[in-house]
């Protein structure tokens, strides 16, 4: 094979979009993915959560159509939900890899590793290449406490395998995938329980839009434990019992199953001492220690962001290829697919304080929002943080249906800098749920609209 | 009750000027003498002493030529009297706010949110982020010089903060070092003020007139000897002669003998003038003023002197008002303490002539075979060969150059 511009190894979202922009730049590209084609979040994460998860929640919304008329709750059939999600990921699958094809990118099926400078092996297969891009992602890290790794405590992979639901179970962490999972299982009828170290859910977000939530979804069978510390795992009658301390008090609980989401940068079978690399820390470029040598997503130790990991592999792929491109960090939206849905941008309010702005902040409650109501949605808030001198819009912060959607007008204003007085201006369609955007942005100049008082 | 803020007479002759410059965004606190805004007429710049203190209400915006006597804002006693003007008059725009910093307690920010803002189409559009904007709004940056480092060039907060720094430059300096074909301003200072009105003035010279510059230098001996004199006899009381004074006063009387050079063209007419008022070209440090002497003819040296003093001294205290450098017949220029000899100085349009003087410098002159050592001062006449042939400019230089070699024929 003829020395190439730019070999990728990984086939996930950082890797994919780096081959095709390079190709978009008239470079050589080949691809190296070891087995799943549109890495973990297409096969395991992101594409089959939000499967199950919006099934269950279309479910909550017929419920609430029921008061209307008499019909009977349809029940969530676990076997043809997964039959289906996995159709649904084995058909992005195949599309990824067609996708490539057509771009005229090589791909190559095995376990691409650096063999020295210019230099990427497959098994037996040798390639000579200008630039590396590694997207090769992470791997699960299984709690790190006595009994961690017996059977029984799966991670959320594991997990998505099994059409069979356990009736009880214990999730680690109190992240945006731990409480999207309870939130499904209560949903298919099933208990669920989530331990969380520090003093809230969703830790380093907006802490007043974590406590909402909180409010809102920590009701039987779902339990929030904050403060709460695994300790160890004991085999009791066919299930587990987990040791867990909450507020420094000593407790147990015996479910089912455990599940774990802990995942760690996949460091080894890289190759990296062959070109004098022992981490894939980058730079704003993307840019390892290593001449030549890029890393985008998971690798690099970021904290699972699909989109991050395509913007990262966008911005790796022009720089790899004599570019000068860096990424507006400060403009990552973070979402959670719970319901309601939570989605975050920029800074919160203690961290702009942190920061020494002259922080102001509005909010518009969907109490007050005519869609919120007419769907019967009305639980959420939406949170503008800004600085006062300029007006500078520093976060954007959302609980409520659709957050998910409704953040990327908040991405685009920090993106662009807007000010408070660009978004007051922005005509928000009505009635819609991110009109409260416009009218958050309007309460932080002391202009509400339709705020009483 | 709110102050009026009113365009002055800065001279008999002066009947309009155009606003340049808002130094104070609209309802900003200006303090009692503050200069609230520039006005230009098409001879000076002068900064506006506001006339008290109060929340400014501008009316007139800026670009826009005001008459005598025009008010063009307000100075409001407190907000609710600053919000019942603004009712009654909307607030014009002030564009870029310059040089001055805004005060802690200004209520500018909030002002300006509550205006509609008037979308002001600039031939160039500057591709800027909303924050940016502000943060160059309140810095009194100028856009149009900052490079932008974000998408298409877009200026964003790291350039501001950059051009706060470091201050403006015009295109990053990396590039001359990527191609050596390629020009980088280090700073571009946009013609505006005095520099805005030489160079019109100096254009319209020389683009609508004929010029023709003769040279000739005069035995300086008896200037220097007779200055001299002078000074010894004015050494207690003052005040002290300039060699300038000299020639001003010889070159009145040339032009009382050659009354053609004190003229000028006006459409199809030559005009020649009754008054001989005499502008002597200055260095403000700014740029080029020229202050009048008028009717020098009739003056003695001394007294000459004294007003040259006096308008040398306003110049640089940037105290010349327009009639200071309203209607003269012709202009004297001294470049002979830069050491320069013969020159081609440009005529000071609408006059016809301007005389531009070199340095006294010891020469060796050859009269009758015989060499000897002598003080000799460089003397270049422009005129405007359109209403002046050489014969009768060189006359009158021949004139000047008598009086200059005798100052006695000035009692004639």
């Amino acid at each position: 094979m003829k020395r190439l511009d730019l070999v990728v190894i990984g086939g996930g979202p950082g890797g994919v979009a780096a081959a095709i922009r390079g190709t978009q730049l008239g470079a050589s590209v080949a691809i190296i993915e070891k087995s799943l084609w549109g890495g973990l979040c297409l096969n395991q994460a992101c594409i089959p959560t939000k499967f199950i998860s919006s099934a269950a929640d279309r479910l909550k919304y017929l419920e609430a159509t029921f008061a209307y008329g008499e019909y009977k709750a349809p029940s969530l059939e676990p076997s043809e939900l997964w039959k289906q999600k996995d159709e649904l990921s084995n058909y992005f699958s195949m599309g990824t890899k067609g996708l490539l094809t057509s771009k005229g990118i090589k791909l190559i099926e095995g376990l691409g590793r650096l063999d020295g400078p210019g230099r990427v092996t497959v098994g037996d297969v040798q390639i000579e290449t200008k630039s590396v891009i590694i997207s090769s992602g992470n791997i699960w890290a299984a709690p790190p406490v006595p009994g961690g790794d017996l059977d029984g405590i799966i991670n959320s992979s594991q997990f998505l395998n099994d059409d069979q639901l356990p009736q009880t179970v214990l999730l680690l962490g109190g992240g945006p995938w731990q409480l999207e999972l309870a939130q499904f299982l209560v949903t298919a009828g099933k208990e669920a329980t989530v331990l969380e170290e520090g003093p809230n859910i969703l830790p380093t977000w907006e802490e007043e839009i974590a406590q909402r939530l909180r409010a809102i979804i920590n009701r039987e069978p779902l339990t929030i434990f904050n403060h709460g510390k695994i300790q160890g795992f004991k085999k009791k009658d066919g299930k587990i019992r987990a040791d867990v301390t909450v507020r420094d008090k000593e407790t147990s609980l015996t479910v089912d199953r455990v599940i774990y989401f802990g995942r760690t940068p996949g460091l080894e079978n890289l190759g990296l001492s062959s070109v004098g690399l022992t981490n894939l820390h980058v730079n704003e470029r993307q840019a390892t220690g290593a001449p030549g040598v890029f890393a985008v997503g998971d690798v690099t130790g970021q904290e699972g962001l699909s989109h991050l990991s395509s913007a990262q592999g966008i911005c790796a792929a022009e720089n790899a290829l004599g570019g000068e491109t860096s990424l507006n960090l400060g403009a990552v939206p973070k979402v959670a697919y719970t319901n309601p849905q939570v989605a975050s941008v920029g800074l919160s309010e203690s961290q702009a304080e942190e920061l020494g702005f002259e922080v102001i902040t509005g909010e518009a409650s969907l109490g007050t929002s005519p869609m919120a109501m007419i769907t019967g949605q009305s639980n959420g808030v939406v949170k503008v943080v800004a600085e006062e001198e300029y007006g500078e819009v520093l976060g954007v912060h959302i609980l409520a249906p659709m957050a998910t959607e409704i953040i990327g007008a908040g991405v685009l204003a920090l993106q662009m800098e807007a000010t408070l007085n660009d978004l007051c201006m922005a005509l928000i369609p009505h009635p819609t749920i991110g009109e409260s955007l416009t009218e958050a942005a309007r309460d932080a100049l002391d202009r509400a609209i339709y705020q009483a008082g | 009750m709110a102050l009026d803020i009113i365009i002055p007479k800065l001279g008999l002759t002066m009947e309009e000027a155009v606003l340049i410059t808002w130094n104070f965004a609209p309802g900003e606190m200006v303090a009692l003498d503050d200069a609230v805004l520039v006005i230009e007429t098409d001879k000076v710049s002068y900064d506006l002493p506001s006339p008290g203190e109060g929340l400014l209400h501008p009316v007139v915006a800026v670009g826009t030529t005001v008459k005598v006597s025009q008010v063009v804002g307000y100075l409001a006693h407190d907000k609710a009297e600053l919000e019942k003007l603004q009712n009654k008059t909307p607030t014009a725009e002030v564009g870029v706010i310059k040089s001055v910093t805004p005060k802690a307690d200004s209520t500018a920010s909030s002002e300006k949110e509550m205006k509609p803002s008037h979308t002001h189409r600039d031939s160039r559009r500057i591709k800027a982020s909303p924050l940016a904007k502000a943060m160059a709004a309140k810095h009194g940056l100028n856009l149009s010089r900052i490079q932008g480092s974000g998408p298409d060039g877009r200026i964003v907060r790291a350039d501001i903060d950059q051009a706060l720094e470091h201050g403006v430059t015009a295109a990053p300096v990396e590039l001359a070092h990527q191609d050596p074909l390629i020009l980088t301003p280090a700073a571009e200072v946009p013609v505006a003020g005095i520099r805005k009105i030489i160079a019109g003035n100096m254009h319209l010279s020389l683009s609508t007139q004929a010029q023709l510059t003769l040279h000739t230098e005069a035995s300086a001996t008896n200037l220097v000897n007779f200055r001299g004199k002078l000074n010894r006899r004015y050494e207690v009381e003052g005040p002290k002669v300039s060699y300038n004074a000299i020639i001003l006063k010889a070159v009145a009387h040339a032009l009382c003998l050659h009354p053609n050079l004190n003229s000028s063209l006006d459409g199809e007419v030559i005009k020649t003038w009754n008054q001989i008022n005499i502008g002597l070209a200055m260095d403000s440090g700014d740029g080029l003023l020229v202050p009048k002497i008028r009717k020098p003819h009739l003056k003695g040296i001394k007294d000459i002197s004294r007003e040259i003093d006096e308008m040398t001294e306003r110049a640089r205290a940037k105290k010349l008002l327009p009639d200071d450098l309203a209607s003269g017949t012709f202009t004297i220029t001294n470049l002979g303490p830069w050491d320069i000899d013969h020159f081609t100085p440009i005529v000071n349009h609408p006059e016809s002539a301007i005389l531009g003087v070199g340095r006294i410098e010891e020469k060796m002159v050859v009269k009758n075979g015989q060499g000897f050592a002598e003080s000799r001062l460089s003397l270049s006449l422009t005129i405007d060969h359109r209403i002046i042939d050489g014969a009768p400019g060189a006359a009158f230089l021949k004139t000047i150059k008598d009086f200059i070699e005798d100052p006695l024929f000035l009692l004639e």
